[in-house]
């Protein structure tokens, strides 16, 4: 049995990070917690990498660790005000599942709504999601408050859904 | 479906700026509505991709992931395990230095000390040296702080080392010990006495002696080999599944905190790999000449007598019970008590199963006093000629059962947030002596959960064979709601290595064990 991780495996595992990350966003909603969580997961996946079979869903696979490391997080971290119920949690994480892979057309159909996106938007959004930098900090750079970012934050997540909606005809699932 | 209010709980969500009372009708809202829920999944869906720079210029493009120890900043402890990763790596294809695209805030002295690591593609890099104080190693060995560790004997003759491994696990070697370290997550202990600490990221990792293995849990334990390979385990924090022997077939035990174990018989002196252990609570008997079954005894729900006691130790069958709904699965320990006569106090540690998948409150564990004097009676819940069944649940409630009622009461001993698992301390105090008899009118019980009484004073009818079971009782939910995404059923009853449940006081009773008998370093009483 090979020891090393074959080719396949390191094709699988880079190409199921963006998956990982939106499963386990599904599910946990502070930022730093998914970038701890996730790469948890790849510790794991890397550590059981012999087991890998090529062929078999990987992203089920790899959900299937990130999920453990999910319950690990809310065990040790009982105290946080943000937390759903656990029967929620898991109905969330196998609907999540279940759902398709990334479809690659809603992605294609947000970057370009992202485009119709005036250049202040553009600027909070890099800021926001690109540099991750805190409303606050954000809010000194672009002349506002905190407050006034939240709001145009959401309307502007608002819109993209709407936008994206239209793009693709139908009320995306 | 549009629904701005829906809209603004989630944006709030996701910005951590919710009202309590917001993220209650969030999650009430969640719960009931498939509908919201698909919704708050694209919604989700679209802030990972708005994360992952669907927004940006650049366009991220998500590239192996590099292999950091979770939560550290430490460049020298990423440039360790970054060593090991090149090790790993198909030659030519995997740039150890590259970041996952998500962790965007490595500093440059991480990725300035990852790139070396390409050049110096070092031998596999399990663990290496991170403490050394005084030490001396066979062959005058020579370690120095950092070096990576690698396959083959280790030989501590003096002073102590830490050894940190790649998956995150510590261990400290106390001379004279002689390891060998198999893997980032497995040691191997020929001789001598150490002490891993596993963080929560390293779970999994296992000691193995040469009579058996240890998988550790999260925990810190101290393991000691002596020269004949029997080992000691005492468990200082936290939970240790032992085995008594190799494979997936071993006898294996889960210890928790101020419970020890010997293992016996060691099988061989060489490391062996085993598989990946199923998780299956395996708990040693002791066999006994007695009529019929031995005293600590194993029946399950559908089935009939215990399992048979071999080599010293019985097998818990644990499976799904075909054509129902939702499967149970239930362990079922008896074991003798001599109450009549006597006021007892039983205290024990219950742990319940951990994580997996089983909806929380359909798992209970707890104690049953039953007086039915039959080896095949199926329990509590379902039987209510139980004298009295105490079972705890994670989210704190105690059910219990009553002879000759068909009420089963359930009672919240206290609602917390913190939903602990375990574990609970469940102190029942049966008192069928004459004094007490007489001032109460018949045997009762009483029933204390981590200090809280729960129940006074229940009146018992306890026969000339009363006797104590543990239970341990999952559901796991298929299809429908919930998820069933766990391939192995973990199931922890905390009993001591004799079989015995008694953690502190018992005043009468062949079963009590002094807290001082838990001791590292002594021998655990005999069960007689």
């Amino acid at each position: 049995m090979e020891h090393e991780p074959t080719k396949a495996f390191v094709a699988e595992i880079t190409a199921v990070q963006r998956r990982l990350h939106g499963f386990v966003r599904t599910l946990v909603y502070d930022r730093d917690a998914i970038d701890e969580i996730v790469q948890e997961t790849n510790v794991a996946l890397w550590e059981q990498a012999e087991r890998f079979q090529p062929g078999t869903n990987f992203a089920a696979w790899a959900c299937k660790v990130a999920w453990f490391k999910v319950l690990d997080h809310r065990r040790d971290r009982k105290l946080t005000r943000i937390r759903f119920a656990d029967e929620l949690v898991e109905t969330l994480a196998a609907e999540s599942i279940r759902v398709d892979e990334e479809s690659a057309s809603e992605r294609a159909a947000l970057e370009r709504c992202v485009a119709k996106l005036s250049t202040r938007h553009r600027d909070l959004l890099a800021l926001y999601y690109e540099k991750r930098l805190p409303l606050p900090e954000i809010a000194a750079t672009l002349d506002s408050n905190a407050n006034a970012l939240g709001q145009m934050l959401h309307r502007i997540r608002a819109s993209l859904r709407e936008c994206v909606r239209r793009q693709l005809g139908s009320p995306a699932s | 479906m549009h629904d701005p209010d829906l809209e603004r709980l989630f944006s709030a969500l996701i910005d951590a700026d919710i009202s309590d009372a917001d993220h209650t009708r969030l999650e009430r809202r969640l719960s009931a509505d498939p509908a919201v829920r698909r919704e708050f999944l694209s919604w989700m869906a679209m802030e990972s991709a708005l994360e992952w720079g669907a927004g940006n210029d650049s366009g991220k493009q998500p590239s192996a992931p590099h292999l950091p120890s979770a939560g550290t900043t430490d460049w020298k402890h990423r440039h360790a395990v970054a060593a090991g990763m090149a090790g790993a790596a198909i030659a030519g294809v995997i740039a150890v230095c590259v970041m996952m695209a998500g962790s965007r805030n490595t500093s440059p002295a991480v990725a300035e000390a990852a790139r070396p690591s390409l050049e110096a593609a070092p031998v596999q890099a399990m663990a290496w040296m991170s403490g050394l104080q005084q030490a001396h190693w066979h062959g005058d060995r020579i370690w120095q702080l950092g070096e990576a560790i690698t396959t083959g004997p280790l030989q501590l003759t003096a002073g102590s080392a830490q050894l940190e491994f790649a998956s995150g696990a510590k261990v400290v070697l106390t001379a004279p010990a002689d390891v060998e370290v198999l893997s980032p997550s497995r040691l191997f202990l020929r001789s001598g006495s150490i002490t891993p600490f596993v963080p929560p990221t390293a779970r999994g990792f296992t000691v193995v002696c040469p009579s058996g293995e240890v998988v550790d849990l999260g925990t810190e334990f101290s393991m000691q080999v002596d020269a004949s390979g029997k080992a000691d385990v005492y468990v200082i924090d936290g939970e240790v599944d032992v085995a008594v022997g190799h494979g997936p077939t071993a006898g294996r035990r889960r210890l928790t905190q101020g419970f020890g174990s010997s293992l016996l018989q060691a099988v061989s002196h060489e490391p062996r790999d085993t598989a990946r252990p199923v998780i299956v609570d395996h708990f040693d008997g002791r066999l006994q000449a007695t009529e019929g079954c031995s005293p600590l005894a194993w029946s399950t729900w559908d089935r009939d007598c215990a399992a048979e006691v071999k080599d010293g130790s019985l097998q818990i069958p644990i499976d799904g019970t075909a054509g129902r709904q939702y499967p149970i699965v239930r362990v079922v320990a008896d074991h003798d008590l001599p109450f009549a006569g006597n006021r007892t106090t039983i205290t024990a540690k219950i742990t319940l199963p951990d994580g997996g998948t089983a909806a929380r409150e359909h798992r209970w564990a707890g104690i049953v006093i039953d007086d039915a004097a039959q080896d095949k009676t199926p329990l509590a819940a379902y039987q209510p000629e139980v004298a009295l069944g105490v079972l705890l649940s994670p989210n704190w409630q105690v059910g219990v059962w009553g002879r000759g009622e068909e009420v089963q009461k359930h009672h919240r001993v206290f609602a917390r947030d913190d939903d602990a698992v375990g574990p609970y301390q469940l102190v029942i105090v049966v008192d069928d002596s004459p004094a007490g008899r007489k001032r109460n009118g018949s045997s009762t019980a009483s029933v204390t959960v981590n200090g809280l009484e729960v129940l006074a004073e229940y009146p018992l009818r306890l026969g000339s064979r009363p006797r104590l079971q543990f239970q341990t009782h999952t559901e796991h939910r298929d299809g429908g709601r919930g998820v069933v995404l766990v391939d192995d059923v973990s199931v922890s009853v905390a009993l001591n290595a004799a079989g015995e449940f008694a953690v502190g006081e018992n005043s009468t009773g062949r079963n009590s064990l002094d807290a001082e008998a838990l001791m590292p370093g002594k021998a655990l009483p005999s069960a007689e």
